[in-house]
């Protein structure tokens, strides 16, 4: 039972403080700046509309390189130091894993993790609000475009040794399994690194038609070089790849990667979301380039927007929480989340994307070539 | 005539000086009743004692533990002089109001108290400091371990089983030819592998002995350390004489500093010892308050007990005392007016034969 005061914290009459702990150094650093990017774009777009019942939105982060136990601690000082009021933008399974239970511990709301692990959709972590869909769903696409545009049987899997990984690699087991197959080879590497030669070697032997691989995006790309010298499957990866950066890391080499995304493209302002996002983008940082990553950071900014708003000027996080879990559906820009008392889940939408030879995403229905 | 006079005055000035002994007694039998009231002030003091040490007990006799700062340190320190002045009031205030030797035993356990957390307040800053260092140094280990020597032997170990399995190498450039399984090109990957391993280990027990409460545990991760360590030196020795071109020139200055924080002067177990006496020294001094504070409160009932029985007893002795003056009284009273009577009849018989 959180006290009054535990409620109230991080809001003044003025202003409510943000806390976020994600990876803004190493070799995933890419996904931590630009969710960071996305969620500062937004609360700056609504402060300069004058905030949130009169309340400024400011949001204060830390480095946790991309590592659990540091996730923990940043947490521990976001709530107990800087007395945030909220969480929001924890990149990753791992970190999100420790940070979200000392969150829901403390009562503290724990708002849109960039991660789609099973393990955040447990509804008895009661103050954690999940804004997209998740792994088993983007793997349950990917199998089911494998299995039925290209008829692959021979599906094999490169994962992260954690819980990211681990939580990808049993998606890929379940998808599978319900169509009477089973992966013909896994191979894993050490998070934080980029030696992925033994798990190519496992998967090259196993010659499998396709390749899902539930890992960052130094990693994913050295792997995906490495198969290439050997053979040509299909490969196919989540979206917590960071797949701008898989893109860059690869250059011409991405042409013909599928990547499921849990946000529309990025680059389509026809999209009203994605038309505000560039909009607030553009207002708080002109050189920014829009990502996916990013975008998915603003919808998160968004989202804890609408929670504000809803609870109204009496802020509070219990208010909050319920604000949003009672809301129904919560419409951003013409993107709906749905959240209720057994759902915290926002969104269950999946876009299958392929990168082109010029490195840019493009939407598709079904495998292409194949 | 006038000698009757004189008998009379003298007859009815003993009947005036009884009662007015009897009227005596019976005033200073109840004037015990005000021992009650007294004992009824003992009483209260003797709770506010009992209050009072729990809450310096409470406030002081915690473990020193990661979540004090130098303010709640301090703060502790205010509470505790707050306490020790109110105790020391009370203590006064119960001196010399009987009970000598059951408030001299209160006084003993009170100042034992005050000692034990005098102790444990002057070793605070101390420990305090020694928890942070060790929790910073875990915090250091764990990310130097994490971030720089892991990635090192993980990248290297990856590359030497690629090149064995492939023939391929970046840094070999041409392998054409070369015996990709050769003994050496086994030893190599055996000493990645088993470096890889035992790094975990080493770390792992660094780590916990940072955290852990019990001496003896502490002689177990030490063990772990010392056993890993010897078998990553000798990993070491061979990888620094034949590493070959996969090994990151990193992994052996990395490595051998992970040994050090275990082994060299002042290493980890060193500081943790050092660490687990001044704990174990508070906890045995946190044990020793929770005796003296059962005995206190042990006493401080006795003492009520005392005071109750005191009570009590003054009661029943003026009730007594009440009726032993109302029957004096009256005996006194019968006989004045006997003696009155014989006074007036002897008068009465003269004044007639005169």
């Amino acid at each position: 039972m959180m006290t009054l005061d535990e409620q109230h914290a991080g809001i003044t009459d003025d202003s409510v403080l943000f806390g976020q702990s994600a990876a803004f150094t190493g070799p995933s650093d890419e996904l931590g700046l630009q969710m960071r990017l996305g969620v500062q774009a937004a609360f700056h777009e609504q402060n300069q509309a004058g905030g949130v019942h009169g309340r400024q939105l400011e949001l204060t982060t830390l480095d946790d390189f991309y590592e659990p136990d540091a996730a923990y601690l940043n947490t521990q000082r976001l709530i107990n130091r800087d007395g945030v009021f909220a969480l929001i933008g924890e990149v990753g399974t791992p970190t999100s894993r420790s940070a979200s239970r000392l969150a829901s511990f403390l009562g503290v709301p724990f708002v849109a993790p960039f991660t789609g692990a099973e393990l955040l959709r447990d509804v008895s972590l009661d103050t954690v609000m999940n804004l997209r869909a998740s792994y088993y769903q983007e793997i349950e696409e990917m199998v089911e475009r494998l299995t039925q545009d290209a008829g692959v049987s021979r599906v094999a899997v490169l994962y992260q040794n954690d819980s990211y990984g681990q939580t990808g690699l049993d998606g890929v087991r379940l998808a599978l399994e319900r169509r009477g197959l089973s992966p013909v080879a896994s191979g894993l590497y050490q998070r934080n690194t980029s030696a992925v030669k033994t798990a190519v070697v496992d998967i090259v032997e196993a010659e499998p038609e396709a390749v899902i691989m539930i890992g960052a995006y130094a990693p994913v790309a050295k792997a995906i070089r490495l198969i290439r010298a050997d053979i040509e499957p299909l490969f196919m990866a989540v979206s917590f790849v960071g797949s701008n950066a898989l893109a860059r890391e690869l250059g011409s080499e991405a042409a013909g990667i599928y990547v499921t995304q849990v946000v529309p493209l990025p680059d389509n302002t026809s999209v009203p979301i994605v038309s505000a996002y560039h909009r607030a983008l553009t207002a708080f940082d002109g050189n920014a380039d829009p990502g996916f990553v990013s975008l998915e950071g603003y919808i998160a900014g968004r989202l804890a927007i609408a929670g504000l708003d809803l609870c109204g000027p009496d802020l509070s996080r219990q208010c909050f929480l319920d604000a949003i879990r009672s809301a129904g559906s919560i419409d951003i820009e013409g993107m709906t989340l749905q959240f209720g008392p057994s759902d915290n889940q926002g969104s269950d939408a999946v876009f299958l994307t392929v990168i082109g030879s010029d490195g840019s995403y493009r939407l598709v229905d079904r495998l292409e070539g194949v | 005539m006038r000698r009757p006079l004189i008998v009379t005055a003298v007859v009815a000035l003993v009947v005036v000086i009884a009662s007015s002994a009897a009227g005596w007694r019976v005033l200073g039998g109840l004037a015990d009743h005000s021992d009650v009231s007294d004992d009824s002030a003992i009483l209260g003091t003797a709770l506010a004692l009992s209050q009072h040490s729990n809450a310096l007990a409470s406030v002081a006799l915690v473990r020193t533990n990661l979540t004090m700062n130098r303010d709640s340190v301090l703060a502790i320190r205010s509470s505790i002089a707050g306490e020790k002045a109110e105790l020391a009031a009370l203590l006064e205030a119960l001196a010399d109001r009987g009970y000598g030797a059951r408030v001299s035993r209160i006084e003993g356990h009170v100042n034992s108290l005050i000692s034990i957390v005098d102790q444990v307040d002057s070793g605070r800053p101390a420990l305090l400091r020694s928890l942070a260092d060790g929790e910073l140094k875990r915090r250091e280990l764990s990310h130097s371990t994490t971030r720089e020597l892991v990635p090192v032997v993980v990248k290297s170990e990856d590359d030497q089983y690629y090149y064995m399995m492939t023939g391929r190498s970046e840094a070999r450039g041409s392998t054409e030819g070369a015996d990709t399984l050769s003994r050496e090109e086994f030893l190599r990957f055996k000493h990645l592998s088993g470096l890889l391993r035992d790094l975990g280990i080493a770390h792992s027990s660094l780590v916990a002995a940072v955290r852990v409460q019990d001496p003896t545990l502490l002689t177990t991760l030490e063990e772990a350390f010392d056993s890993a360590a010897q078998r990553m030196r000798g990993s070491l020795e061979h990888l620094a004489a034949n590493g070959g071109p996969e090994l990151d020139p990193q992994v052996i200055p990395r490595a051998y500093r992970l040994i050090d924080a275990g082994t060299g002067a002042g290493n980890y177990f060193e500081e943790v010892k050092a660490r687990l006496s001044m704990a174990l020294r508070e906890q045995q001094l946190l044990a020793s308050s929770d005796q003296h504070l059962a005995a206190l409160e042990a006493e401080i009932a006795g003492l009520v007990e005392d005071v109750n029985r005191s009570i009590v007893s003054s009661a029943e002795q003026s009730e007594q005392a009440a009726a032993d003056g109302q029957t004096t009284v009256l005996v006194v009273g019968i006989i004045g007016v006997v003696l009155i009577l014989v006074v007036a009849g002897y008068l009465g018989s003269r004044n007639r034969q005169e």
